[in-house]
């Protein structure tokens, strides 16, 4: 019986997800809000890569590459994904939804995954496409691999962290406040200086930008975590994974709360 | 028939409390954080300085993400088409009641900085509030005509915050730049009464009138996209 209901939760997970993602990818307006946030990463990569008068390692060019998307991408992530539960209420498929066998916590965490892989998908394309520039260009075709590791050592725990909240966050919030919330939280917990007249997060474990992972693990020059360990770059991951999931959890205890009281 | 003011009355209560509440929870928000910086024992100037760029900085942005809300979803649109009053003005009277609250909120937050001796603008106290006026039609109208034209709320919302975020982060170099100093939205904040000699009353006005007109023309095209109402009605994004 147990392994029935386990089957159960992970095919629920795993249908959800698929259409999710197809549904996601297929919008339009995804790529287009994309290729605007990416221009410019790209643009400022590229300042920076070709204005740096020394000569960089390999593990600098591509951790740095890795950190410098972070900065900015995550914002187009975050909003895109803010509406994906909301719209089950504005479409008026919620209460079909719950007719069928899947669970609703799986339903939540296949919606998480699958429309946050695709939202993911042209932010990972564009990384991948400077890597393999930069290994023809230096010669360097260990670039892919270790451009491989920085992705998902630096890039995905933020990204996943962010997706959640996105995700979670409107079961109670009105979208446009979320999205407030989340841009202001971006430019106040992840970009701003630890050392200016505002506290903030950003000098801390919970820095999205995968910062103590990039000094940590490869020993990238970063702007606020300069001498991290590999273990706090394990922490920042656990941290930031770890808060995500809460997030979803919270959301998964609100909805079944609410049907409850229905 | 609606009488003429009637609207005001139904319209408010549609916003829903959230919304209302929305500036205010923000300029709250701001009041609260500058609690922790003065225990931090940060300077006076530091403080103002923040709770004056909330006009400036934060409010417009909340009001531009709302505004991509109000255009991009009306539930009876179809409906809609059928009344007397087009969709048009129905929506015009929506952006014009989120701008006047939002701008109600602005103003009585510089006057309670001002009142306190908080406020950091350069003088005229009333001339300055056009430093906040501006943004704020800029960001709702940029936030409506995109709204309307990708046919998404979050993709307008995601590009006003690609905007708001390129022109905090790299305001400084905007402002080095001739050609791109006019287009930066947030030149109030950047002041201080050391700042170089080009960023004076020239300047202000410089900025202040390429951006009206920036948001003049943006609404103007919003005018004429929500005339299009059958266009807006056959569906959205997914």
């Amino acid at each position: 019986m147990r392994g029935k209901t386990g089957k159960n939760a992970w095919m629920s997970v795993a249908g959800t997800a698929s259409y999710e993602f197809r549904m996601q990818i297929r919008r339009k307006s995804l790529w287009i809000v994309m290729a605007i946030f990416i221009a410019w990463a790209v643009a400022q990569f590229r300042f920076v890569y070709f204005q740096t008068p020394v000569s960089l390692s390999l593990t600098q060019v591509t951790a740095g590459w890795a950190t410098m998307l972070q900065a900015i991408v995550p914002i187009a992530v975050g909003i895109m994904l803010a509406d994906r539960l909301p719209r089950d209420r504005r479409t008026k498929v919620e209460e079909l939804l719950e007719t069928l066998p899947a669970s609703s916590g799986g339903r939540l965490f296949g919606k998480y995954l699958g429309a946050t892989l695709a939202t993911i998908i042209p932010v990972f394309l564009t990384y991948a496409v400077v890597m393999i520039y930069i290994a023809i260009s230096r010669g360097e075709f260990m670039a892919i691999p270790l451009g491989l590791l920085s992705f998902a050592a630096i890039n995905l725990p933020g990204l996943f962290f962010v997706a959640a909240f996105s995700v979670s966050c409107p079961v109670l919030l009105w979208v446009p406040l979320y999205q407030f919330l989340f841009v202001g939280y971006w430019l106040w917990g992840a970009l701003l200086s630890p050392n200016g007249p505002v506290p903030t997060l950003s000098g801390t474990w919970l820095n999205p930008l995968g910062e103590f992972m990039a000094n940590g693990f490869f020993g990238a020059r970063t702007l606020y975590a300069n001498d991290a360990s590999a273990w706090e770059g394990v922490v920042s991951v656990s941290l930031l994974l770890g808060l995500g999931a809460l997030a979803l959890l919270c959301a998964h205890g609100y909805l079944v709360w609410q049907r409850a009281r229905q | 028939m609606m009488s003429n003011s009637e609207w005001v009355g139904y319209e408010f209560r549609r916003i829903g409390k959230i919304g209302l509440m929305t500036p205010l929870l923000i300029v709250a928000g701001f009041g609260i954080v500058a609690v922790p910086m003065a225990l931090l024992g940060r300077e006076k100037g530091q403080i103002a300085n923040l709770l004056s760029s909330v006009p400036e900085v934060y409010l417009p942005i909340a009001a531009g993400l709302a505004a991509a809300a109000i255009v991009a979803r009306e539930p009876a649109l179809d409906l809609h088409l059928t009344l007397r009053t087009h969709y048009r003005t129905t929506a015009l009277r929506r952006l014009a009641l989120l701008v006047g609250w939002t701008a109600l909120a602005s103003v009585l937050w510089a006057s309670v900085l001002q009142i306190l001796g908080l406020w950091t603008w350069p003088e005229p106290f009333l001339v300055a509030q056009l430093g906040w006026l501006v943004p704020l039609l800029w960001f709702v109208s940029a936030a409506a005509l995109l709204a309307l034209l990708l046919r998404s709320q979050v993709a307008s919302g995601a590009i006003l915050g690609a905007v708001w975020l390129f022109q905090n982060l790299l305001g400084g170099l905007m402002l080095t730049l001739d050609w791109l100093r006019p287009f930066y939205l947030f030149g109030m904040d950047s002041y201080s009464p050391q700042a170089e000699a080009w960023f004076d009353e020239r300047y202000w006005l410089d900025s202040w009138l390429t951006l009206g007109i920036m948001a003049l023309a943006m609404a103007l095209c919003t005018v004429l996209v929500l005339s299009k109402s059958e266009f807006l009605a056959s569906g959205g994004d997914a």
